[in-house]
């Protein structure tokens, strides 16, 4: 896969030469456009390789912006993301179209990108820094998407972000947001809900009055856990008030704390407790609901960390709106303001 | 703060289905093939993705001497040949076989199945499976019966508790052995606690006959005898029968293939709208469209593969192969024309074929339109307008297509048939969960929308009883064809007498 210089002006005319030249054995595929938003060429390399991944499951035009330091003036570039299928017997292809600015002509990707839209197919932008630090470029993009997907853990200082973040979402209500740092929970808080299926456990919910979560160290690990236990507050309709009371988040301490995410969940009764414990080693959580009286079945089950890859495969299957996101985000910014 | 939390509220919002409480899974016929390539390596793919607890518990139960390691070492080499997830996942494995057990015992001797209660009951203590069974029949059909048996006199099953069986097809051979498959399984089980398995249910693009029919808008006004003028079912294969002679002596294309998978393909196809996707909603409808199934003499012609080429080898007649009689008249082919008598449907003959030794392997669903008014383009058009076909495409190349008519570029009216494709492959280019992945997490998790109901069953067989004893009557061999072409001529023959003619996939 290399990529071919071109003209901006004649980006649909060549790609549509480039596909019939393909002929019968060439397909083209695309259910969505994906915008990529990067700011450095480094960062636009890791997002081509992931794109290349990305586009086997979820074919979609891909435009990547590229705003580069310096006075660079527009230009652009084509890839082929190709596979086989079919047995063997046909490539399935998908594009991607490289737009790179500098300086002033950074103001013109934003428009560059809306001409180069597949037409009627949803739009995914997806962010790749903080795009609270950029929101004249963010502003002029975010019209364009339906979804616009970020992850807060590559944000610098994003603990003091939670709020401006949870200001402009609520701003923007027909938008629908995915923040990768929050998918990252999605089997935490899948543990939490099993420990809760069976009935009887649910009875501890009423009398819950501490929940511990600790964290190690790892990029992200901190709001990861701001937001894990913002969203288990809003689960047990607590006020913020009561959950700056009731939660505690907290760092552990060991050697390995730089790859630790989550370590552990702990939700307090006066006699019962659920917890919920990761074994880094073992690949593997396990979960325990105990109760007086009642014997909890302990639950392990895989835990492999999902790459950004991954993460994003996810966010394309899933295209409903993250409920209970937002709610989690507003918590866990009074969480995060009660512990700055 | 005191929220009732009649339902869990960390529920909401979570994508995965629940997790199963953990459960026990004894395979019986654990050393047989259906284990190795199709069983064990989905329960691995489960566990790979999370959704299977991490103390479930399968128990292979089988005849040959093997240890629990031994066992164990011959599943890892099965997962690691058969698993999509492949290279394996040495954490997850570790822990997926910590739960896998071997249990030595002959079907038929109760001892066996006292031990295995013992060892269950050890099971469920360690491993927290709380008397929750699941018991897999991968055993030869003829053991059936013994087993649901056994099971029953050990205290091993009981009606309306936490034990649940899976049986494979075939569920019997006729209306008679089905109903008495029927009254064994249901005098140990209650009926929502059996679960019948057809693996093609279980494939993506079977279950997206619904979502295509019933989620998309432009499909469903025209679905009915007002706008359909036929519809073709067809299931072919190339390969002959292989290894498995003596099976299909006793068996036969109809009741092999049409008595379960072309007739899943049918009632999914023309089923009325369900009022949810519950599975009795879902298995009510699907009842409902076979009892239309007019029962007086649908036409039929059954054939036999002779001698041919396919894909420029040669192969022999169906009564050269092993374990076949050279006089059998076993029928390797089948071409069925039904109606339903419904609203829906009346007076649409719906056409369906099955075949051994055709030219290519192929599975789709064809439904043809009526014409369109021939005033204004089939008089200036060179050749007649073809009708628009929407064809749904179950393997190979999962997809769709609609053929529908266009203008030819340039100065003359020149119109053509067009094909608009829409390909799974091509749109989604990841491998789809394994059907038994699918069919096996519902078992566990007590869905039964993609298994058979105990009716729906003895409804096909009605049918295919009515057709045997039509074909008994005319005491005719089956026509023969030869291998690597679509059939015997009869079959064009039957449908060519209503002025149509069988596609070609």
């Amino acid at each position: 896969m290399i990529a071919v210089p071109v003209d901006i002006a004649q980006i649909e005319r060549q790609l549509r030469a480039h596909w019939e030249q393909g002929g019968e054995s060439v397909s083209r595929a695309c259910l969505f456009n994906l915008v990529v938003w990067c700011e450095s060429d480094a960062d636009r390399e890791r997002a081509t390789v992931m794109i290349g991944e990305l586009t086997a499951r979820h074919p979609c035009r891909a435009i990547v912006l590229l705003a580069g330091p310096g006075q660079a003036p527009l230009s652009a570039s084509l890839d082929a993301h190709c596979r086989l299928a079919g047995g063997g017997r046909k490539q399935v292809c998908c594009e991607q179209i490289t737009v790179r600015a500098g300086g002033r002509s950074v103001a013109q990707l934003a428009p560059t990108a809306l001409a180069l839209l597949e037409g009627d197919l949803p739009t995914v932008l997806w962010w790749r820094g903080d795009f609270l630090e950029q929101p004249s470029h963010f502003e002029r993009l975010r019209g364009i998407a339906g979804r616009i997907v970020f992850d807060t853990s590559a944000w610098p200082g994003a603990e003091r972000q939670l709020k401006r973040l949870r200001d402009t979402i609520v701003k923007l209500p027909t938008r629908t947001f995915g923040d990768l740092n929050w998918t990252r929970l999605t089997l935490w808080r899948k543990l939490t809900a099993d420990c809760f299926d069976e009935v009887h456990f649910r009875s501890m919910l009423r009398h819950i009055q501490c929940v511990l979560v600790r964290h190690g160290g790892g990029p992200g690990a901190r709001v990861r856990a701001l937001l894990y236990a913002g969203w288990l507050a809003t689960r047990l309709g607590w006020t913020a008030e009561c959950a700056r009371e009731c939660i505690r988040v907290e760092e552990c301490e060991g050697e390995d704390v730089a790859e630790i995410g989550i370590e552990s969940v702990e939700l307090l009764s006066g006699d019962a407790s659920a917890v919920i414990r990761k074994d880094f080693h073992g690949h593997t959580a396990h979960a325990v609901v105990m109760m007086p009286h009642l014997c909890g079945v302990p639950r392990r089950q895989a835990f492999v960390p999902l790459t950004e890859m991954a993460l994003m495969a996810q966010e394309f299957d899933h295209v409903a709106p993250h409920k209970g996101y937002e709610h989690a985000l507003a918590l866990a910014a009074s969480l995060a303001q009660k512990s700055l | 703060m005191e929220t009732p939390f009649i339902d869990n509220p960390f529920r909401e919002g979570i994508v995965a289905r629940p997790a199963p409480e953990p459960c026990a899974l004894v395979i019986f016929g654990a050393t047989g093939d259906l284990t190795k390539r199709k069983l064990v390596p989905a329960l691995y793919n489960l566990a790979h993705e999370g959704q299977l607890p991490a103390e479930f518990a399968v128990v292979g139960f089988a005849r040959r001497p093997k240890t629990d390691d031994e066992f164990r070492s011959e599943m890892r080499a099965a997962v690691e040949q058969f698993s999509r997830f492949n290279p394996l996942n040495p954490g997850v494995w570790d822990n997926f076989a910590r739960g896998l057990f071997y249990h030595r015992a002959d079907f038929t001797a109760p001892e066996g199945y006292a031990a295995l209660r013992q060892l269950l009951e050890k099971l469920d203590n360690e491993r927290g499976t709380a008397g929750r069974r699941l018991f897999y029949l991968a055993c030869a059909p003829s053991e059936f019966a013994t087993v649901i048996e056994r099971l029953g006199a050990a205290g091993l099953a009981q009606r309306h508790g936490p034990q649940r069986i899976v049986v494979e097809k075939p569920f019997g051979s006729d209306l008679p052995t089905a109903r008495e498959l029927n009254r064994v399984l249901t005098g140990a089980f209650a009926e929502p606690e059996v679960f019948r398995i057809d693996h093609y249910l279980g494939k993506e693009t079977v279950q997206n006959i619904l979502s295509m029919r019933f989620a998309n808008a432009i499909f469903e006004p025209l679905w009915n005898q007002k706008y359909v003028d036929h519809v073709q079912i067809t299931v072919a294969e190339s390969l002959g029968v292989e290894t498995r002679g003596a099976f299909y002596e006793q068996a036969g294309a109809l009741r092999d293939m049409v008595s379960n998978h072309m007739m899943q393909l049918l009632s999914l196809t023309a089923m009325e709208p369900p009022s949810s996707l519950a599975a009795e909603d879902i298995r009510g409808e699907k009842v409902k469209l076979l009892r239309a199934i007019r029962p007086t003499c649908p036409c039929s012609v059954r054939g036999q593969y002779a001698r041919g080429t396919i894909a420029g080898k040669s192969v022999a007649a169906y009564r050269e192969e092993p374990n076949v009689a050279s006089d059998s008249v076993t029928e390797t082919y089948v071409a069925l024309k039904l109606y339903l008598d419904n609203w829906r449907w009346s007076s649409v003959p719906f056409y369906l074929r099955h075949g051994k030794r055709l030219p290519k392997q192929v599975a789709e669903i064809a439904v043809q339109f009526k014409p369109s008014p021939a005033v204004l383009f089939a008089a200036a058009s060179a050749v007649p307008l073809q009708p628009n076909v929407l064809a749904l495409r179950i393997q190979p190349d999962e997809g769709i297509s609609i053929r529908m008519n266009a203008k030819v570029p340039g100065t003359t009216l020149n119109i053509q048939p067009v094909k608009m494709d829409f390909r799974y492959g091509g749109s989604f280019g990841a491998s789809s969960p394994e059907a038994y992945e699918r069919l096996l997490h519902d078992a566990i998790a007590g869905d039964s929308t993609l298994f058979l109901r105990g009716d729906e069953v003895e409804c096909a067989w009605a049918l295919t009883d009515t057709i045997r004893a039509g074909w008994a009557e005319k005491k005719s061999a089956p026509a023969l064809y030869e291998a690597g072409s679509w059939g015997p001529r009869e079959a064009d023959e039957m449908i060519a007498a209503d002025g149509r003619e069988w596609r070609r996939p």
